[in-house]
């Protein structure tokens, strides 16, 4: 700003201390009065006094001459600036003292005055002639008057604040209120060749029209106010004075807001060679001198940013605004109308809503938030004419010069929330509707109360065919009604309609429809446990209706708690004839049991091989005796291979449990096999059996029927399975190891043995679950059938977190397989054999005679084929390869990788041959005889390997030295007289570096000296006798007698016997 | 020798080269997308003869039309139907008047939407019906309506070629239906000059502003002779009546609106600088706010 030649600053110090004479106007308090000028960056504020001072009072001369009259009755400054300086802090003597012109109205030969004086008394004329005087101000910068306005009542007792004054502390309020919101953006401002960023006022329509009207109120004498004498006399005109000041507070505020609390921008080296006039930019705006004081922005730059500033890029991306149709509901009590009203909304800031009247109106004015008035009236004219183009509705009230709002009847709104609705969607623009329309929270569902029917007979145990009985009501939003209620409601044909003081939506053909099959299955049908578990879980009964489900009785309540509380379970006792501990995550399983089956619902446990089910289920079976629940036999079914290990497992967990093998061609039949089993707890048998003898078994009226490896009626077609689940039986209980969920009808036959008919027909379950979870993997589906079967399921993984910190890190658990009849009849023959050549012989002859036969007998117990020694070995003619490939099969699908370890490298070789053409996943082996390099590539390839590698080693040549740690499975084919030796060998995988538990299978051939040799290993090893370990010594120094106790076969079953 | 480009010497299907023949998109069925083109197809389909125009739909598949032109009131398409010689066929729209075009331009101003319409480029149904209400037609009622001429000897008026034309010319407007407004007598992009500047919007894109050297004398008035003394101190209202921003709950965010600036400072854009300053800034405001009603 440059000042003018005229312009006299009094700067001198000593002429604002002087004391003023003091003008003693008792009762009368001077007047502030203030003047701003765009030019200036500070507010003038002069004190009208009561009587002229007589030291002002010379006159000038006049107008057009050298010099103008002063002011007479302005007072000097100095007093003024001292009283601003207690208010604000800020010193005296850096307040600059000056004079300004003012144009006043002559009245009476003087200027005119806010109080009337002695010089004007009376009345004044309605228009006077105005004339310019000298009025000595001090300025006042704008962070000064920001403390002044804070502490403005301190003024009152010295001062009368002129409405000047008033007007601009006014003014100040509203700029703390639009800082406060916001309402500032940065603006780039030139000064002759200079460039400045700065902020700017950024305000909506709406505080535009506001800022339009304060301007009117702008007092006269603050409009003709100049810093300095000017040849042709031109004044700013109300409004760009008013905005530059309040520009000036706004500007003042946000700095003093960056200066107490700066942003954090510092500067790098590169940034202030490379960015200087980014640097600039901000130290402008932050008050900041960020190492860039002296630049200036350049040219280029500032044109750059001003272009975007004020949205006049050619392509810049000015955040899009979009059109938005408002359809609000009717006025509270009445139908009609509905509001209708077109705007403009902010895709950046979706709350700013621009009403259209707001937008048709608009004018480009400095100081405005919104892009250009063209931009914005173009936008929503383009959004109208589609809009109009994809409704009626649209097209009959949003037309005409400059459309607002319409206001359309109920039929008019229906087909707009119907039809119109989507297709203007369609074309890009938004739609504001009321929120029951797009909510679902206020859509009807059903509320189902739920109890035991009536016509259930006495007979427990219905579990899933329980009678039960249901009772409904509609609810919308909180209210709820009675059917009869509801239908009355809404009968009529609209797609909302009025219930319960809300409006709400509903397709009521739909509706109807869906209500109606619901009526029919569930109310007068003959609903039963397994609908109300269904509809529980679904929390839907048709495409758009929701329920809730309540109980009416206790039994429906605990029902509802048991579906509802899912797997969190609480820990039934063990009974005390059990022997042996179970483990937490065991005990759960043991619970989940008898919740189940106690209530008359099947149950499957599906835990991770290795976790332990027969147990478990041997528990179970322990507390329905213990629970005094059951009076007649139970029946387990497993396969043959696995019939001699549960027979061992429930004698060494319950030897109080009597059992009963049913098996073998001397197995009891018809009426004998009723009788006999009446004086047994438990009777086992296999799937095979099951087919054959169905007509004896399902005479029996068995308190239970458990199928272990329950994927053996994953057929739901073969004769097995029917006969199986036309087994009658108060509980069922399923046990499988093989992820059920992954194979949906294994999973679906599984559960209609044991809920029948909870999952529906095999059709109805292939066609709504089969097709659309295997092939299209639809995830809705998946999570529905998940919730179905989750009650019925429990399902542990040896990942399991909790299940994890309950194992222990190495895990041995006996597999005892059974013979098969070759196998039992060359077993035989060869200890015959062995009897008869131990007679002949003695000394060294006698102990090689014994080591042979030792050696044939335990090359019986893993295969035939080796004593025959033929290749192409059957797996089925031995049981115990058909149980290893059994498991394997399940380490297998579980991703996991096994050790296979025999002492025998020609079994190693026919077991990794056998796995080879049963398993897709690569199968390795390392015998004696493999070279070094080639064993090193073994181990490389067992260690990086993906998936699933099966790794068959013989133990002699892999028991040291190997690091094998990533196998979780071990699997001892044979068994070794000295258990470190086994010992040895599973640590190659149980070293460090080992992340998971591991689990060790010893295979032992059930009945034979494997199992012998087995026990007496147990005892070695609890007598820490592994270092003096004897071998086959002490074998050898048995007597005869003694050598066929321990070879002989003793009670076993024989897969294959049955035929 | 060197080839002459006049068109007029274009006269046989050889001296056209295959990128500027011009064959019809759909290969089987009717012909024409929208609804527009299917009103035009249908104009033909009423007045020609069923073998006629099966034959002209062939021949317009096969790849007859070459130099399509549109000017002012008429569409010219070189159609080679059997053997080889190119005969030019020229549609004749019937222009719209000066006043036609006068109550055009005020019936599409003073509707926002047939505005909103032309300005989106969405030939809307509503938009030709709004016109035809006033009896403005953009498309033909009849055939009738079009003088197609075409040089051939066809007695018959409607000619395969002219047919043929008339197939090629529906999926030209397809693509643009605006041609209509053209051939009636007026360009579109003038029609929307002049319906924007009778709506008063200003060109969107406007040019580089300079910024505007601050000037004291910007917006200036002359001190008045006289004024009325009684008043001159004193505000013409009360004050705080008017006050904006009441509600603290509207916050505005000018930066967000103005998108990504076109700078970017230590690997930050301007804007998402500029905009993390706003926290502190309201916050502070806010402190003054309270602090000032607080003692109030």
């Amino acid at each position: 700003m440059d000042e003018g030649d005229d312009q006299c600053t009094s700067s001198d110090k000593t002429g604002l201390q002087k004391t003023i004479p003091e003008q003693t106007v008792p009762r009368c308090l001077p007047v502030l009065h203030a003047l701003t000028d765009p030019a200036s960056n500070a507010i003038a504020l002069f004190t009208e006094v009561h009587h002229s001072d007589p030291r002002l009072k010379k006159r000038g001369r006049k107008p057009g001459g050298q010099t103008l009259p002063q002011y007479p009755f302005a007072s000097a400054p100095g007093e003024l600036a001292c009283c601003i300086s207690t208010i604000t802090g800020y010193p005296v003597d850096q307040f600059r003292t000056t004079r300004w012109v003012l144009y006043l109205p002559l009245v009476q030969d003087g200027p005119a005055r806010s109080i009337p004086g002695d010089n004007n008394p009376g009345e004044l004329p309605e228009t006077a002639s105005m004339s310019p005087f000298y009025v000595p101000v001090i300025l006042c910068p704008y962070e000064v008057f920001m403390d002044l306005w804070a502490g403005q009542e301190l003024l009152n007792e010295q001062y009368i604040i002129g409405d000047s004054l008033r007007y601009f502390f006014q003014l100040m309020r509203a700029a703390t209120r639009l800082v406060r919101n916001g309402q500032f953006k940065p603006a780039i401002r030139r000064t002759g060749l200079l460039y400045h960023a700065s902020w700017v006022p950024a305000l909506t329509p709406g505080e535009a029209a506001w800022f339009q009207q304060f301007t009117l109120l702008l007092p006269p004498v603050c409009r003709y106010a100049l810093p300095r004498r000017m040849k042709r006399v031109m004044v700013s005109d109300p409004k760009s004075r008013a905005f530059a000041a309040l520009t000036a507070m706004m500007q003042a505020i946000i700095l003093c807001a960056l200066e107490k609390s700066p942003p954090s921008i510092r500067p790098g080296r590169r940034m202030i060679e490379g960015q200087r006039n980014e640097l600039a930019f901000m130290a402008d705006l932050t008050g900041m001198d960020l190492n860039v004081i002296g630049h200036l922005m350049e040219k280029e730059f500032a044109q750059k940013m001003h272009t975007w500033l004020t949205y006049s890029g050619k392509d810049q991306k000015i955040s899009p605004f979009r059109s938005c149709i408002i359809l609000q509901e009717p006025p509270e009590g009445s139908t009609e109308p509905w509001p209708l009203s077109l705007h403009l909304r902010s895709e950046a800031d979706p709350s700013l809503i621009i009403p259209a009247a707001t937008i048709w109106e608009l004018t480009d004015e400095p100081g405005g938030m919104l892009p250009p008035v063209a931009y914005l009236q173009q936008t929503l004219l383009t959004g109208l004419g589609k809009a109009v183009s994809a409704s009626p509705v649209i097209r009959k009230y949003l037309t005409g010069a400059k459309p607002d709002m319409g206001e359309c009847s109920m039929a008019e709104a229906a087909i707009f929330l119907t039809t119109d609705a989507l297709a203007v969607q369609q074309k890009g623009i938004d739609l504001l509707l009321p929120a029951w329309w797009t909510e679902q929270k206020f859509r009807p569902r059903i509320e189902l109360s739920a109890s035991r029917g009536s016509g259930n007979t006495g007979r427990g145990m219905l579990g899933i065919s329980e009678l039960i009985s249901f009772d409904y009501r509609v609810a919308v939003g909180d209210n709820s009604l009675s059917p009869e209620e509801f239908w009355q409601a809404v009968h009529l044909k609209a797609p909302f309609v009025r219930v319960g003081g809300r409006w709400i939506t509903c397709d009521s053909d739909a509706l109807s429809k869906v209500l109606k099959n619901f009526e029919k299955r569930y109310i007068h049908g003959s609903p039963t446990a397994g609908d109300l578990i269904r509809i529980s879980l679904c929390d839907e009964i048709g495409p758009g209706l929701g329920v809730s489900v309540e109980p009416r009785d206790e039994w429906a309540a605990d029902l509802l708690t048991l579906m509802r509380s899912g797997q969190d379970l609480d820990v039934c006792p063990v009974p005390i004839t059990f022997r042996g501990t179970l483990r937490k995550y065991q005990k759960e399983g043991h619970a989940f049991l008898l919740r189940c089956t106690e209530r008359g619902f099947g149950a499957c446990l599906a835990d991770d091989m290795g976790l332990g089910k027969t147990p478990q289920a041997i528990a179970w079976l322990l507390s329905l005796k213990a629970l005094g629940a059951v009076q007649t036999p139970a029946l387990l079914i497993c396969p043959m291979s696995v019939v001699g290990n549960w027979g061992r497992e429930v004698n060494r967990f319950s030897p109080s449990l009597k059992v009963c093998i049913h098996h073998g061609a001397a197995r009891c039949k018809g009426d004998e096999f009723i009788r006999m089993v009446s004086g047994y707890d438990l009777v086992l048998t296999t799937y095979h059996l099951a087919g054959r003898d169905l007509e004896p078994l399902s005479q029996v009226p068995w308190s239970a029927v458990i199928l272990d490896e329950a994927q053996n009626i994953k057929n739901p077609q073969t004769n097995q399975s029917k006969a199986v689940r036309s087994i009658h039986a108060d509980r069922r209980v399923a046990l499988t190891g093989t992820p059920v969920e992954n194979r949906l009808l294994e999973l679906w036959s599984i559960m209609d043995f044991l809920n029948p008919g909870y999952l529906g027909t095999q059709h109805a379950f292939q066609s709504r679950y089969v097709s659309r979870i295997e092939q299209e993997k639809d995830p809705g589906a998946i999570k529905e059938l998940r919730q179905l079967i989750r009650p019925f399921i429990i399902r542990r993984m040896k990942t399991d977190r909790s299940v994890i910190t309950d194992l222990p890190e190495k895990m041995e658990s006996r597999v005892y397989c059974s013979l098969t009849h070759e196998q039992a009849t060359l077993y035989q023959a060869v200890v015959t054999e062995m009897a008869e050549s131990l007679e002949k012989r003695v000394g060294i002859a006698r102990r090689g005679a014994i080591l042979a036969g030792i050696t044939r007998l335990k090359q019986v117990c893993n295969h035939p084929g080796l004593i025959a020694k033929d290749t192409g070995m059957r797996p089925n003619r031995s049981g115990k390869v058909m149980r290893v490939l059994e498991m394997l099969e399940e380490v297998c699908d579980e991703g996991d990788s096994a050790l296979i370890f025999s002492q025998y490298a020609t079994f190693a070789q026919e077991i990794a041959a056998i796995c080879k053409n049963h398993f897709s996943c690569p199968i390795l082996l390392l015998t004696g005889s493999t070279p070094r390099k080639e064993r090193e590539n073994l181990i490389q390839q067992f260690q990086s390997g993906g998936g699933p590698v099966i790794f068959v080693i013989s133990l002699k040549a892999g028991g040291t030295g190997l690091n094998l740690t990533a196998a979780t499975h071990v699997f001892h084919i044979d068994r070794w007289w000295n258990p470190a030796v086994e010992d040895q060998a599973t640590d190659r995988t149980y070293r460090i570096g080992q992340k998971r538990n591991v689990q060790v299978h010893l295979m032992i051939a059930a009945g034979t000296l494997e199992e012998r040799i087995d026990e007496m290993n147990k005892v070695k090893r609890t007598l820490a006798a592994e270092v003096l370990a004897h071998d086959d010594d002490f074998l050898t120094s048995l007597s005869t007698q003694e050598l066929l106790d321990i070879v002989s076969l003793r009670d076993s079953v024989f897969s294959g016997e049955e035929d | 020798m060197k080839k002459r480009r006049n068109p007029w010497w274009i006269k046989t299907i050889y001296d056209v080269s295959q990128r500027n023949i011009i064959r019809l998109k759909s290969e089987w069925g009717p012909v024409g997308e929208n609804w527009w083109a299917k009103v035009w197809v249908a104009v033909l389909e009423d007045a020609g003869e069923k073998g006629r125009l099966t034959r002209a739909k062939t021949c317009a598949r096969n790849g007859s039309g070459s130099r399509l032109r549109i000017e002012t009131g008429q569409m010219r398409i070189g159609i080679c139907c059997s053997g080889y010689t190119i005969r030019d066929v020229v549609f004749l729209f019937p222009k719209f008047k000066e006043d036609v075009w006068v109550r055009l331009i005020s019936l599409v101003a003073a509707d926002a939407a047939l505005a909103g319409a032309l300005l989106s480029g969405d030939f809307t149904e509503y938009f030709v019906e709004e016109l035809r209400k006033e009896n403005i037609h953009l498309l033909p009622k009849n055939f009738r309506e079009i003088t197609a001429l075409c040089g051939c000897g066809d007695a018959h008026h409607l000619c395969i070629h002219v047919a043929a034309a008339w197939y090629l010319f529906a999926e030209v407007l397809d693509e643009d239906p605006w041609h209509l407004l053209m051939l009636h007598g007026l360009p579109k992009d003038e029609l929307t000059r002049l319906v924007r500047e009778l709506r008063e919007i200003k060109g969107v894109d406007c040019s580089k502003q300079s910024i505007p050297k601050e000037r004291l004398s910007d917006r200036t008035i002359e001190v008045p002779k006289l004024e009325n003394p009684a008043v001159f101190f004193s505000m013409a209202g009360d004050p705080l009546s008017l006050l904006p921003g009441c509600d603290p709950d509207t916050v505005a965010n000018p930066i967000l609106l103005l998108g990504p600036a076109p700078a970017n400072l230590g690997g930050k854009n301007i804007s998402d600088r500029t905009g993390n300053l706003y926290p502190v800034i309201r916050e502070y405001a806010e402190a003054l706010v309270r602090k000032k009603e607080g003692g109030e």
